[in-house]
């Protein structure tokens, strides 16, 4: 059997690159994604002819002929796993069919599965990395781009469904298997062991496979999102915390994106001052000119920021990269400030037409349940600038506003939230009839004033019988008022108390400063003094000797930079 | 793949055709990208860059560090809506 050529010249250069471990020319080479060039082709051709699925030992010792398990005077270790990955390499270019995606995902993933092997060998580790990246970019690429394709994975449902048997195992999406995968190489280069405990060079760069730790978990997070598997994002989140160099040594792209990711899961958990922390710096850190991802981290900058009480600023909504964001957040922002329940209800209804935008965005329930804290403490406010009484401090008479008017502006702003004619005459102007399926969850089961089924049709559930209709929101009372300030003095966010004998909420302390002021403060302040500010998954620092239990002692890096000379005076 | 030792021929061909993303794969994400808006983090288009290429350019579209409004309490009672409510708290104590 005639040697074939190309296949000979490849392997030989691929020995050599291997030697000169210059992993970025070695994933130069190994290409696989089409177009290729003229040279592949014909190597392609070569290994359909001499090494068909019956030939693979004749595949891998034409491979080990070229490059030796062991190399004489290098104490890297076996080859075999790379070996291994280049028969697969020349299997994966044999068979690939662009007109299956479906198999060709399959196929990749494999590939990249017996590349991460190889990364994990001590003599191959960091020259292979380009190559595990790019392997990772382009199944990370496919996985998503076949997850808009239903009618291409369909198949898969029935055979994944059919293999389950009756038992109900959780499907694991075509997602959500890539990034399984690339998590794996994502471990390989958290748990690089080279180099001293900071996982830090000579020249104050990550040591080692170290360098591909945010470059994988970003593609892991990327395909964990889009799956919706946060609890799988929350232990990339988790391992970074625990093992990975700071997040500053890293490249501006990886730094952003990391970030922007961790305050998103952060958001969705309900942190929302960690949220803000990790977005601000992604924004901050942001290229200038990357306006799409700069948009993107906004939307979650601004959603995080008016939830903690904080506005966006004219001059940051009037930025390129807030396009259209003001439209969005304007009137919510004005509805807060005012204490404008009816406008806040609304704005946000779910068969409004913005609520759609919020909901796609995944920021509308927290919005709905955060932001109406804000809206009932302004109209506390604006009760009290309507109809409070100032107090008097000579005859030690706190300032108060009364509960009954508060009560009368909830029922009157309530009422007008309701207010069917309003809602249906705007929609009627809008020339548009509700389109919205039905949502699947009952508590967005809104009780619309319709006629009611008819009884006497179809199969009523025994158990149901008597069940009675759902009423229609009751309005609020004095005590749901009273409850309602009772809970936002809890929160600091009104300063006094209650007093049930009068209905009325007393200012405490209103002798230096405006009852205003004092009464209620803002919002921001309040809540940002009590936060958190570390934040979990964000390397800040280096990391100091924790397995030495965290004491002070020989080898122990002390953090000074926070640190003033003795008898300096406090900042 | 010309010399087996310098091997520096395919490289750069293959850098070349890096660069045009002409890719089947590629295309295939397309139309569908245009139906689920921006719901993707993009990726950025270089690697690294520059403290100073974050900062948007002060004197043209909002370049500013005023980014957030902590005071925006509304105090003023004359505009509409607290008209309103003026006008339901009158009623509601006449009635009493």
């Amino acid at each position: 059997m005639m040697s074939p050529p190309t296949v000979d010249k490849f392997l030989a250069e691929i020995a050599h690159i291997v030697r000169e471990k210059n992993g970025l020319k070695l994933q130069q080479y190994l290409r696989y994604e089409p177009p290729l060039e003229p040279l592949y082709n014909q190597m392609i051709s070569e290994i359909r002819q001499v090494y068909g699925a019956n030939s693979q030992n004749a595949l891998e010792n034409k491979c080990k002929s070229f490059i030796p398990e062991y190399e004489e005077g290098d104490e890297g270790g076996s080859r075999s796993s790379f070996i291994t990955f280049m028969v697969k390499y020349f299997n994966f270019l044999r068979d690939l069919d662009i007109g299956n995606l479906v198999e060709t995902h399959d196929q990749l993933k494999a590939l990249l599965n017996q590349c991460i092997l190889a990364l994990g060998a001590f003599s191959m580790g960091l020259t292979i990395l380009p190559t595990v990246i790019s392997l990772s970019q382009t199944l990370a690429r496919l996985a998503i781009g076949l997850d808009k394709r239903p009618d291409l994975t369909e198949h898969l449902n029935r055979r994944e469904s059919t293999v389950g048997g009756e038992e109900a195992v959780e499907r694991v999406t075509l997602v959500e298997s890539s990034a399984n995968v690339i998590r794996e190489a994502f471990k390989k280069c958290l748990s690089e062991r080279s180099g001293n405990i900071s996982g830090i060079d000579s020249n104050g760069k990550p040591e080692g496979r170290r360098i591909g730790i945010y470059l994988t978990a970003n593609l892991c997070l990327k395909l964990f999102f889009h799956c919706r598997k946060l609890r799988s994002a929350e232990q990339i989140f988790g391992n970074i915390y625990q093992q990975s160099p700071p997040l500053a040594l890293f490249p501006a792209s990886q730094r952003v994106t990391f970030l922007y990711y961790l305050g998103r899961y952060l958001f969705a958990n309900s942190h929302f001052y960690r949220a803000q922390l990790a977005l601000q710096a992604a924004y901050d850190q942001c290229h200038a000119q990357c306006i799409n991802q700069r948009r993107s981290i906004l939307i979650y900058l601004i959603t995080s920021n008016i939830i903690l009480g904080r506005f966006p600023s004219a001059q940051l909504l009037r930025r390129s990269d807030a396009a259209g964001l003001s439209e969005k957040f304007g009137p919510l922002c004005t509805a807060i400030a005012k204490g404008d329940i009816a406008s806040f209800r609304r704005y946000l209804d779910l068969d409004s037409e913005n609520a759609e935008w919020f909901l796609s965005k995944r920021i509308l329930l927290q919005l709905l349940n955060r932001c109406e804290v804000l809206v009932w403490r302004s109209l506390a406010r604006r009760t009290f600038l309507l109809s409070g009484s100032q107090g008097d401090a000579m005859n030690k008479k706190a300032p108060t506003l009364a509960l009954q008017d508060m009560l009368a502006l909830a029922i009157f702003s309530e009422k007008k939230a309701l207010s069917p004619n309003e809602a249906t005459s705007q929609a009627l102007a809008d020339g548009q009839t509700n389109t919205r399926p039905p949502h699947t969850n009952s508590i967005f089961l809104f009780p619309k004033a319709t006629t009611p089924p008819p009884i006497s049709n179809g199969y009523i559930d025994p158990d149901l019988a008597d069940a009675v209709d759902p009423e229609p929101p009751i309005l609020p009372t004095m005590e749901t008022i009273e409850s309602i300030v009772a809970s936002l003095i809890e929160q600091d966010l009104l300063h006094g108390f209650i007093s049930h004998s009068s209905h009325r909420f007393a200012i405490t302390g209103a002798k230096s400063a405006s009852p205003l002021q004092v009464g209620f403060p803002r919002v921001w302040d309040v809540l940002s003094a009590r936060a958190d500010k570390e934040v979990p998954g964000w390397v800040r620092e280096e990391k100091k000797a924790s397995s030495f239990g965290g004491r002070f002692g020989p080898g122990m890096v002390v953090n000074l930079s926070g640190a003033r000379p003795v008898g300096a005076a406090p900042a | 793949m010309s010399g087996a030792t310098d091997g520096s021929g395919p490289t750069t061909k293959a850098t070349a055709s890096d660069s045009t993303d002409s890719s089947i794969l590629k295309d295939q994400q397309k139309p569908a990208a245009a139906l689920e808006e921006d719901d993707e983090f993009e990726d950025f288009p270089v690697d690294d860059w520059a403290p100073e290429d974050s900062e948007v350019p002060p004197g043209s579209e909002g370049g500013t560090t005023h980014l957030w409004e902590e005071s925006w309490d509304d105090d003023d009672t004359s505009e509409d809506f607290s008209k309103q409510l003026k006008d339901e708290l009158a009623k509601v104590k006449g009635q009493k």
